[in-house]
């Protein structure tokens, strides 16, 4: 089963950080407080979408022919993930 | 409804896809236009009158499309942050216009050929005419939605003005070539 990373505080809906990293073959244990990567902090399906587009050689003709979609609309995902990316960057500075 | 391939169908269709099929569409609609003789003054006036050359027909469609393109095309220049396409403005812009089929499609079949001035089949027409009407409207604004990426009431009010704009447009051009047809 795969196991979506939570990213919002269930009680005041903050942004998660990560507090304790776990070594299962050796039981280590870090604690600390580590802020997560932008692209961790993005929805499993934006996550998904720019794997996929480096897959793609950043060709968003080959996406939208793998995704089945018209090109405005892939490019219009993308300026839409790129304007959360830009939206995490000012709130994490 | 607006992932349908009905109201939005450039989800998946833009480009020069979009463009083929809706020069396909053009050439169909102005022909039918032609045998029943359903002039297009725009989107907003629709008459009935077997007094024009084929070509005529034709070109009320292409300047009714070329005129919302430029329109569109400018608001999104303007106002788009992102780098559109010109061939998806084009192409589903005329991709968005095939519902004006509808009406002079009715219009072939023999009930509908000739009809008294406020006859019901008159204001039947009138009436299929005024939703395929409104359905391209919809389609149009899918079409410049997707096409520039526009959003809230940059979108709507971008839309809106070239709307009218280019109806002002299509009707003095037309105006100013019909007596040479």
């Amino acid at each position: 089963m795969n196991k979506n990373l939570p990213l919002i505080c269930p009680s005041c809906e903050s942004l998660l950080k990560v507090k304790q990293l776990h070594c299962e073959r050796c039981e280590t244990e870090v604690t600390g407080l580590y802020s997560l990567p932008i692209m961790s902090q993005l929805a499993m399906d934006d996550q998904k979408f720019i794997l996929d587009f480096v897959k793609a050689s950043g060709s968003l003709k080959v996406m939208a022919q793998n995704m089945k979609l018209s090109y405005p609309t892939v490019r219009n995902r993308l300026d839409d993930i790129i304007n959360g990316i830009n939206k995490l960057e000012r709130n994490g500075q | 409804m607006d992932n349908s391939y009905l109201m939005n169908p450039f989800i998946r269709i833009a480009g020069y896809k979009s463009l083929l099929i809706g020069f396909a569409g053009l050439l169909l609609i102005s022909f039918i236009s032609y045998i029943t003789g359903t002039h297009f003054n725009g989107l907003l006036f629709v008459g009935f009158a077997k007094d024009s050359k084929f070509v005529y027909y034709l070109l009320e469609h292409i300047i009714g499309w070329i005129s919302i393109f430029i329109f569109l095309y400018l608001s999104g220049i303007i106002l788009s942050k992102t780098q559109f396409r010109l061939i998806d403005v084009l192409g589903t812009s005329l991709l968005a216009r095939l519902p004006l089929i509808i009406a002079p499609l009715i219009r072939l079949l023999p009930y509908f050929q000739s009809f008294v001035f406020q006859s019901w089949e008159m204001y039947f027409i009138y009436g299929v005419y005024l939703l395929s009407v409104i359905w391209t409207i919809v389609l149009l604004f899918n079409a410049f939605k997707i096409s520039c990426n526009l959003k809230n009431e940059r979108l709507i009010i971008s839309f809106a003005v070239s709307m009218i704009l280019s109806e002002i447009t299509t009707q003095l051009i037309l105006n100013s070539i019909t007596f040479k047809f």
